[in-house]
């Protein structure tokens, strides 16, 4: 019976975090710890000639300083391309393969004197203070022989490259032929842009690397420490057993610890050359060009329509950059393959490398661009017929995933268009632009639509049954802010009817049963089935040592019944098996935004007023914890929409704005209350509780919302994001 | 950040008298100076830490309202007299910054804060205000948030105060120590255009302390408001702010003042622009021209143009709300 699942649980982790109980990465100070930070390079492409080290050297405090001439030798430190390619460095290499045989090779800071991008780590200085390696740090003067870089898109002139498959879709996806631009067709066609964003959660990264003889224990900032503990045992050459991950608290992640990054292994390369701990941590300057981020999109998207809205031409073809040694770059054209079914169809992309860091996944990577340029098309599409925007997705709503020739195992986007129109209060009929004015303000209103893939991974959860003491939960996954602490708690004490209370959920060590890193919103449907599993296992375990049967068990306090039996402790495990290959139908989360904005011409001023979202993610386990993950993922669209926007400098190609009083994101003021609705169906073809994950479906279609509800407003069309006070007295002059 | 030596002064004399060593800096709230030491963009030898000095004091006497230099931006904001005698003062301090950097902000130290240029504020870009002659990369077409008033070919760099602004429409006057020597100077004297020297941003010297600010009493004051436009609704710089003031009889200006943030190298205001609106209605026409006059010195670029935009909204729309 479910009691705990579907409650509004306070998370468990919550009285630790805002004590200053929980630990995070940087919060560990073995003895003797020395302090790591990193020089970066200025310029954007050149050759090292030489790094004047002698200041820097003279600051008392100093231990050592590592660069490109003396770290390969003193630290063991090479660009191996096996263990790049576990990086972040490598994801994508893949998709990029076929139209790039040779790859390029990979990127490894400080292990020659050339620059590939600006921001690229060219030293890290090593102190037994932070203040000593800060000081340091700014002392360390690179001689660099510059060269030409660039990193904006020139659609005309780049060389640009076809990848193949990426996210389980063809990057090249062309069907049907392109129809005569007939009468009685409406046409779209129009270039969307989407600037580079940075992930910047609260905590930066930060490693603190502990030798005991031959082992290594390392603390950090990780979504996935077990991918992590490969990539620091491969570069350092060690066996997997010999390297211990923990992060068991992560203050956001969004992306940028998703993957692996340098300063993971180097932070374990510098503490066994030295022979003492050592932590590196990652400034907010860092932050910006050293885990990864979202890159600019360029997209163009052409729609055709019968007069009666029926679609019958779709082209996306998205310009998307790598970094010159890297492979990821951002599938946007996802959402238009999965939502959107016309005869002819053309979902390309085409990738350029640019002299910049190397992006990564953020937050619903693909489909937040993606949906911003095609959400905003059939907006655009929406007027030019004369329509309701809301009708014309109605009309679109996929009966089945066309792309891979599947069923939905189930689809309740018909009921979040519903259910979110009648909480906002959505027009009917054809909406007006500058119709609506309150004293100084225009009021608009959008909507867009967002989906997101529920994919699964297995996962292994034990359980720790003692005579004393909570009932201990372990696994391998971590809790980035989610909510898996409580949901892990609010499973177990389903299966075994105890109270949250009675249980002690242990996240984030590699020591921990297997889960997979927790990004691409898996980890629910990863570990919720094997929690069931493990509890499962448990009681029969103990009906076995106590030899009574299973049915008797129920009711009955657990620990008397262990002790009966004469243990201490009793221990299960449970798995899941994650995604059967050759499914027979597709997994997928719907929603709809619809947002009120109110724009203030004269001012430059946009604010969102209103939002409602209604979403449709199968069962939902927590509803205070998903209601915040999708509050968070529309808050990420709101800063991508008006805010966002990593600047680079016009000629030196260096990003302008690496920190956070230049780069803005939203705060309190600018949310208003968000409406989150769940339409909560149990996806039970998915996985017996019909859960599937929730951390990043909130973000598409936000930004797409908010600039459809500008137009509807203003009359303005916005296509390149964000909006900022200067795009709105641009429109008005 | 650089090791210095830290220094507390009990009295006024004392603190002078330590602030005429060689690379010594005031030290206030720190919210700035602390900043810009981690970032390697100050590295003074000594801090002299002036908090426990007795200038805190928000007092009127006869017609003026003096201000002392290390009154907290929080305590000013909220203080019933300040609120009652120049509303735009609150009002500018309130919309800067957060509640927890005002509690810990002077009045003092928000004057002298320094540019929140970016190449500024990273040691290894070039820049002429931290290192004359190095280079100006603003200039280089990255001057979407730089100024448009008062700059210079040495320098784009927006002065950042919101204090400032609304002080110089309050033509306020500034209380300076420097040894036994007391001076006064009014704000629109306190601040130098970069020029050829953008690393002297003010008239201050090394060695001197702010010890209050004195604002006149006036029925103008009184009226006075101050308008913040930025691209989020808090916790950021302007990017055009103005404070204005209105006193009309019969429908008719009498007087008037309007300042500038957000756009000038320093504070900006042109007292010679307002005369157009003196003795007559307050009209969209008269405003327009107004506008014209102040913003005729603006070299702007396309990036940044839209600040002249913002800056005419911004007027208009105080104008136009305002009692006349
Ligand atoms: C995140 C952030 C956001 C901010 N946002 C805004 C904003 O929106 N608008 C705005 O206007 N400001 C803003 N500020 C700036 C803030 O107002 C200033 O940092 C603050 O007012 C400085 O005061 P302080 O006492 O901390 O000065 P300190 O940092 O102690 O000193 C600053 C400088 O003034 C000198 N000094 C201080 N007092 C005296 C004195 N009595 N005599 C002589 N010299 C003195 C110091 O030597 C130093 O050079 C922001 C600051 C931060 C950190």
């Amino acid at each position: 019976m479910l009691k705990q699942i579907g409650i509004a649980q306070n998370r468990v982790d919550g009285p630790m975090k805002v004590t200053g109980e929980a630990a995070y990465a940087a919060d560990r100070r073995p003895g003797g710890q020395l302090y790591a930070l990193a020089v970066r390079s200025p310029v954007a492409a050149g050759t090292i000639t030489r790094i004047e080290t002698a200041a820097a050297k003279s600051v008392a405090g100093i231990v050592a300083i590592y660069t490109h001439a003396n770290a390969p030798a003193a630290l063991d430190w090479h660009a191996d391309p096996a263990v790049m390619a576990l990086s972040g460095e490598g994801l994508g290499r893949q998709a990029l393969e076929a139209a790039e045989p040779e790859a390029p090779p990979p990127y490894l800071p400080m292990t020659g004197p050339d620059i590939v991008f600006a921001g690229q780590w060219i030293a890290v200085v090593v102190a037994t203070s932070l203040e000593a390696a800060r000081e340091a740090s700014l002392l360390v003067k690179p001689i660099i022989e510059p060269h030409e870089a660039s990193v904006e898109i020139d659609a005309r002139n780049d060389r640009f490259l076809e990848p193949g498959f990426f996210f389980a879709a063809d990057m090249q996806v062309q069907r049907g032929a392109w129809p005569d631009t007939a009468a009685k067709q409406q046409i779209v066609s129009e270039t969307y842009r989407t600037p580079m964003q940075n992930h910047h959660p609260m905590e930066p990264s930060a490693t603190v690397a502990v030798w005991d003889g031959d082992a290594v224990t390392v603390f950090d900032s990780t979504q996935g420490v077990m991918a992590t503990r490969e990539y620091v045992a491969r570069s350092l050459k060690l066996p997997l057993d010999k390297v211990r991950v923990i992060s068991a608290f992560v203050g956001g992640g969004f992306g940028g610890k998703n993957q692996t990054w340098p300063h993971q292994a180097l932070a374990a390369h510098i503490a066994r050359a030295l022979g003492r701990p050592v932590r590196l941590q990652l400034t907010r300057a860092d932050m910006a060009v050293a885990s990864g981020h979202r890159s600019q999109t360029e997209q163009d998207v052409a729609l055709q329509a019968a007069s009666d809205g029926s679609l019958t031409a779709l082209r996306h073809v998205s310009r998307v950059p790598t970094s010159l040694h890297g492979n990821f770059f951002e599938p946007s054209g996802l959402n238009s393959l999965m939502l959107y079914e016309a005869a002819a169809l053309g979902v390309r992309h085409h990738v350029v490398r640019k002299a910049f860091a190397t992006p990564t996944p953020f937050r619903a990577p693909g489909e937040t661009p993606g949906s911003f340029a095609v959400e905003s098309a059939v907006d655009e599409l929406a007027h030019a017929l004369a329509q309701n925007p809301l009708d014309l997705r109605q009309r679109y709503i996929p009966s089945r995933d066309h792309y891979h020739d599947r069923d939905w195992s189930s689809n309740n986007l018909l009921e979040c268009y519903r259910r979110g129109a009648e909480a906002f209060g959505w027009p009917e009929g054809v909406i007006v632009p500058r119709a609506r004015r309150d004293g100084h303000e225009l009021i608009g209103v959008g909507m867009a639509t967002t989906a997101y893939p529920a994919p699964a991974l297995p996962a292994i959860v034990r359980l720790r049954l003692r005579v004393e003491g909570k009932l201990q939960v372990e696994t391998s996954a971590t809790d980035i802010g989610t909510g898996m602490y409580t949901i892990l708690a609010q499973t177990v004490a389903d299966e075994l009817s105890l109270p949250v209370e009675a249980i002690e959920v242990r996240l984030g060590d590699s020591n921990f049963p297997h889960a997979p890193t927790a990004g691409r919103s898996k980890s629910t449907a990863s570990l919720l089935p094997a929690a069931q599993h493990a509890a499962r296992a448990l009681l029969q375990r103990l009906a076995a040592a106590v030899r009574e049967p299973l049915s008797e068990l129920s009711n009955v306090a657990l620990q008397d019944r262990l002790k009966a039996a004469g243990l201490a402790e009793l221990e299960a495990e449970g798995s899941s098996t994650g995604l059967q290959v050759g499914q027979q139908v597709s997994f997928y989360s719907f929603g709809a935004h619809f947002i009120e904005v109110r724009v203030d011409e004269a001012l430059g001023r946009v604010s969102v007023t209103r939002v409602v979202s209604a979403l449709d993610c199968g069962r939902i386990v927590n509803p205070k914890t998903a209601t915040s993950q999708i509050r968070g993922g529309i808050i990420f669209g709101i800063g991508m929409a008006l805010m966002e926007d990593a600047a680079f400098h016009p000629t030196r190609a260096r990003m302008i704005n690496d920190n956070l009083a230049d780069y803005a994101i939203p705060v309190n003021a600018d949310i208003p209350e968000i409406d989150v609705i769940f339409v909560g169906e149990p996806d039970n073809r998915f996985n017996e509780l019909g859960v599937r994950g929730l951390g990043e479906i909130g973000v598409p279609g936000t930004a797409a919302a908010i600039a459809n509800a500008v137009f509807a407003a203003t009359g303005q069309r916005v296509r390149n994001l964000p909006i900022t006070p200067s795009a709105i007295v641009r429109g008005g002059e | 950040m650089r090791s210095f030596e830290f220094l507390q002064a009990h009295s006024v004399e004392e603190a002078l008298a330590l602030l005429a060593l060689p690379s010594t800096k005031a030290l206030a709230g720190g919210t700035t100076l602390v900043d810009l030491m981690k970032l390697g963009v100050e590295a003074p030898a000594r801090l002299v830490d002036i908090q426990a000095l007795p200038l805190t004091e928000i007092a009127v006497t006869g017609e003026t309202l003096r201000i002392g230099a290390l009154a907290s931006n929080s305590a000013v904001a909220a203080d019933p007299s300040v609120r009652r005698l120049c509303p735009a003062l609150c009002d500018a301090l309130l919309s800067g910054a957060s509640g927890q950097i005002r509690n810990a902000a002077t009045m003092g130290g928000n004057l002298l804060q320094r540019t929140r240029c970016p190449f500024f504020r990273s040691h290894d870009w070039p820049c002429n205000k931290r290192e004359p002659g190095s280079g100006c990369p603003a200039h280089e077409g990255a001057d979407a948030h730089h100024a448009v008033l008062g700059t210079s070919d040495a320098c784009l760099a927006v002065h950042p105060s919101d204090l400032a602004v609304a002080l110089l429409a309050l033509d306020a006057e500034i209380g300076i120590r420097a040894g036994h020597a007391a001076r006064q100077v009014s704000l629109a004297a306190f601040y130098r255009l970069p020029g050829e020297t953008p690393h002297l941003e003010t008239i201050i010297g090394a060695g001197e302390l702010i010890t209050h600010i004195d604002v006149p009493i006036t029925p103008l004051a009184a009226t006075s408001r101050y308008l913040k436009l930025r691209g989020r609704a808090s916790y950021e710089f302007a990017s055009a702010s103005v404070a204005t003031a209105l006193h009309c009889e019969n429908g008719r200006v009498v007087e008037l003042a309007v300042a500038l943030g957000g756009l000038g190298t320093v504070p900006w205001r042109d007292r010679q622009a307002e005369t157009l609106l003196i003795g007559g209605p307050l009209s969209e026409a008269v405003i327009n021209r107004f506008c014209d006059a102040l913003l005729a010195p603006a070299r702007a670029s396309a990036a940044n143009a839209y600040k002249l935009a913002l800056a005419r909204g911004a007027i208009r729309r105080m104008l136009e709300s305002a009692s006349c």
